[in-house]
């Protein structure tokens, strides 16, 4: 067990660590330097008039038709290296300085068209003129996509002191989002690595999938990302489409680990919002509908769907006491709290953090679970693959058993059929022997005991081992070993009848399993042999078997991994019952000779 | 001479004491332990104890043949000769390595040859030389279970609970050890493989036969489980 995990420890834990450290070391580069020197103050502008009408950002403005044209403006002092920041969500602008033209965005042909209105932009514009009085005019188009439009308030200040202020207000969510990005891309490693092993690696994929979806969408969402990235577009896509996805992981997921009896309900949830998602790109690249009015009806898609997979959860582990289900309720309610705890700030106590926060901190939490959760249901499932996997073995060699004891009975009764024979022949011979004696014919005496010493049945039967269960596997596989060419395979088992407390079936495993590398083994080598010996002393059962190879092929730990389909099965039935029996196997390779060595008690010790 | 140790295992009483007398009267020391079944021979045996066996073959309940059979199994290599009117299990005596095949009635020339070929195996038995009070002491290495080291004393564990101590240290002795299945598990413990039982990670230590434990250091617990796989792997095929 020591050794085990030493070796798992080598092969995945020093690797993920390394990893881990990287991880940390990017981000900290990647986190905002202090900035020294005077970074001076934001200001927020007001007095803003809206075609004449005085208000005050932010400001709502409901039942706009499309493409109204609107006028804000406002008059401010802006001081030495000022600049104006602003957010456009949806809304083509055009932004002049005393009446000169210093920013214009969302002009028709400056986007793809069939986005329809231009994506959301952030923008931090340099001021040609300071040090005096100027008005601020903007020209906007109202979206032709929803009947409501934000104003958002306008900032002005250095440069610095701009980008700090988004990001004390910010960076949680854009961190969070790179964190996410980087959690997806480890969980899909190791979903590639693990399903090389094993299908259930699947798990890792859906929960990776899962994580990127809202790292994503909550990159998109940033304000942050958008002075970063100069591609509205892109944010706006990502932005949408991680959010319109993120279920559908989620839902896989759930029918993956979850093992359901009623899996009905969850994989339609997945089949709607595929469709859905796959409708509203439809929609979106045909210019029909932009994501920004498809999302009214994710709003309302997505939180159904977490319910049917809370519902899911919830309904499996009181009705039919899912183990599974059970394990995975806890994490799922996480993640609902949290939501819960989200909606409540928004509506009840306005606490002073960044939007989303609680619900990113959720999903944060439900990853971290989840994953120990997947690791735990991973173990499961391999060891109970190797546990199937003996099993069937064990049928397969009970069945060869009760062939070989077939035929053993055939030759008994066979033999006892010549014995009889003989023995009414016998009678005869001697008279013949009698009348040759007599005769004086000696000749013909010899002669004819030649030809009676060539009569006598040789012994057919095959016996390589006192104890007759092993006996009939070694003869089953010596036969074939003989079949496969390997002339020189020698079998002495020295295993009485009774071997204690060791069932003769998971002996038979070890035996069998052996027999099958080393045949496996030796084909295609130009001197193949097989020799199998044991000892029994002490109640320690000790299985000796050495035979020819030509390659062998080894885990990245240095374990040997067998070179048939199936991998590494046989090895590790053999482990593992010579373990459950108090002992051990070591298998060597040296000089194009494969040495394998088993021991078990057949006592309590 | 120090006697020879014969263990006698025969039935019939008459027959035991004819055999008794006529060993007294060969004129080689022997301290003979008498046994009426197969069964009380086995159960008062112990590895290293007698240095002759004198078998019957037909005993009630378990045979000779049998209880010989047992022994071999163990790894056990103690002279064994089987003594018996009939010659049909000539074939048997062959394949359990014994050593003479003494025929019914027994003569004393016979048995005379026997004892002398147990003297021989004595001479020849493997063994390391100890000094005890400027006197050379052979301890054959086929009954030694383990040596420890107590204070200025090696304390000698044989089989049959016996014990031999001398003045020395286990570092002296380890060239003498060369070659054979002995192993250094702990800076006052080396023991013999063969008569190792098992391992016992809790109490660091080795079972031995007959219930003795021998101390691991902790830090080579592994190395002695490998040392001790090793040797159970080379005693499987025959290596040792």
């Amino acid at each position: 067990m020591r050794a085990d995990r030493k070796r798992w420890l080598f092969a995945w834990g020093v690797p993920s660590f390394i990893a881990l450290l990287l991880l940390l070391l990017f981000l900290a580069v990647s986190l905002p330097y202090p900035i020294t020197g005077p970074i001076g103050s934001v200001r927020q502008i007001t007095g803003w008039q809206l075609d004449d009408v005085p208000v005050s950002l932010p400001h709502s403005l409901q039942r706009v038709s499309a493409r109204t044209p609107l006028t804000l403006s406002a008059d401010f002092t802006p001081e030495s290296g000022d600049y104006l920041y602003l957010k456009t969500v949806y809304t083509p602008c055009e932004v002049y300085a005393d009446g000169e033209l210093i920013f214009s965005y969302g002009q028709t042909g400056s986007y793809p068209a069939f986005l329809i209105d231009p994506p959301t932009k952030i923008a931090l514009l340099p001021l040609p003129e300071t040090g005096r009085k100027m008005t601020l005019t903007m020209r906007l188009l109202s979206p032709s996509q929803r009947n409501s439009l934000t104003l958002y308030p306008v900032l002005c200040g250095s440069a610095n002191a701009i980008m700090e202020r988004l990001f004390s207000e910010m960076w949680f969510t854009l961190f969070f989002s790179i964190i996410l990005l980087a959690v997806g891309a480890i969980l899909w490693l190791i979903a590639f690595a693990l399903m090389r092993f094993d299908r259930a690696g699947i798990s890792f994929f859906w929960l990776g999938l899962f994580a990127l979806c809202v790292g994503v969408w909550s990159f998109g969402e940033c304000n942050l990302s958008g002075l970063c990235i100069r591609s509205p577009s892109l944010l706006y896509t990502m932005a949408f489409m991680g959010m319109f996805t993120m279920p559908i992981p989620l839902l896989k997921f759930g029918v993956v680990v979850l093992g359901l009896h009623q899996a009905g309900p969850l994989q339609w949830t997945c089949r709607i919002m595929e469709a859905a998602v796959a409708i509203a790109i439809l929609l979106q690249l045909t210019g029909t509908a932009a994501f920004s009015k498809t999302m009214y009806l994710f709003h309302l898609l997505i939180p159904i769907s977490l319910c049917v997979f809370g519902g899911c959860i919830l309904w499996e582990s009181l009705l039919y006491k899912n183990a599974a289900a059970r394990r995975f309720f806890l994490p799922v309610l996480v993640l609902f709290l949290f939501s819960l705890l989200e909606v409540a700030n928004y509506y009840l106590w306005r606490l002073n953090v960044q939007k989303s926060f609680f619900f990113q901190l959720g999903v944060l939490a439900f990853l971290i679970i989840v994953s120990i959760l997947c690791g735990y249901f991973m173990k499961d499932t391999f060891r109970l693959r190797v546990q199937n996997a003996r099993l069937s073995y064990e049928i397969f060699l009970m069945e060869k058993q009760v062939e070989v004891q077939n035929r053993r009975y055939r030759l008994l009764s066979e033999t006892s059929e010549q014995i009889r024979q003989q023995r009414h022949d016998l009678r005869h011979h001697i008279a013949v022997i009698q009348d040759f004696l007599e005769n004086g014919e000696t000749g013909e005496l010899f002669s004819y005991l030649d030809t009676l010493s060539e009569k006598i049945p040789e012994e057919r039967e095959q016996r390589l081992c006192e104890n007759s269960a092993v006996n009939a596997v070694a003869v089953y596989y010596r036969q074939a070993a003989l079949k496969a060419g390997i002339a020189d395979c020698s079998i002495r088992l020295d295993i009485p009848e009774d071997i204690g407390r060791v069932p003769a079936s998971e002996l038979c495993v070890i035996i069998g399993n052996l027999l099958e590398n080393a045949t496996a083994a030796c084909k295609g080598t130009e001197k193949p042999f097989i020799r199998m010996c044991s000892r029994t002393a002490d109640g320690i059962l000790t299985i000796a078997l050495d035979n020819r190879f030509s390659f062998v092929k080894r885990g990245p730990d240095g374990s040997f991994l067998s070179s048939k389909p199936g991998g590494g099965i046989g090895l590790a039935s053999i482990r593992s019952v010579a373990e459950k029996y108090g002992g051990g196997c070591r298998f060597e390779a040296k000089d194009g000779v494969f040495a394998s060595s088993v021991y078990l008690r057949l006592t309590d010790s | 001479m120090e006697a020879l140790r014969i263990a006698l295992c025969e039935n019939e009483q008459e027959e035991a004491g004819g055999l008794l007398h006529l060993l007294s009267s060969c004129g080689i020391p022997a301290d003979t332990a008498a046994f009426e079944s197969a069964e009380a021979f086995l159960e008062g045996y112990a590895a290293g104890r007698f240095e002759l066996i004198l078998m019957d073959i037909y005993l009630e309940g378990l045979s000779g043949v049998e209880a010989v059979r047992r022994l071999r199994e163990k790894g056990d290599k103690t002279p064994v000769a089987f003594i018996t009117a009939s010659r049909d299990h000539a074939l048997d005596a062959y394949r359990l390595n014994v050593e003479k095949y003494i025929e019914k009635p027994v003569s004393q020339k016979a048995l005379l040859e026997t004892l002398r070929l147990a003297l021989e195996r004595r001479e020849s038995r493997p063994g390391i030389t100890v000094f005890s009070g400027g006197k050379p002491l052979c301890i054959p290495t086929g009954e030694l279970l383990y040596i420890e080291q107590k204070a200025h004393y090696l304390v000698f564990n044989l089989s049959g609970q016996k014990t031999v101590q001398v003045k020395g240290k286990l570092d002296e002795l380890q060239p003498q050890l060369l070659g054979l299945p002995f192993y250094r598990c702990h800076k006052s413990f080396t023991v013999n493989l063969s008569f190792v039982t098992g391992i016992d990670r809790e109490l660091m230590a080795f079972h031995m036969k007959e219930g003795a434990l021998a101390y691991i250091r902790r830090e080579n617990l592994k190395m002695a489980k490998q040392a001790w796989e090793s040797w159970l792997f080379s005693a499987a095929r025959g290596e040792e």
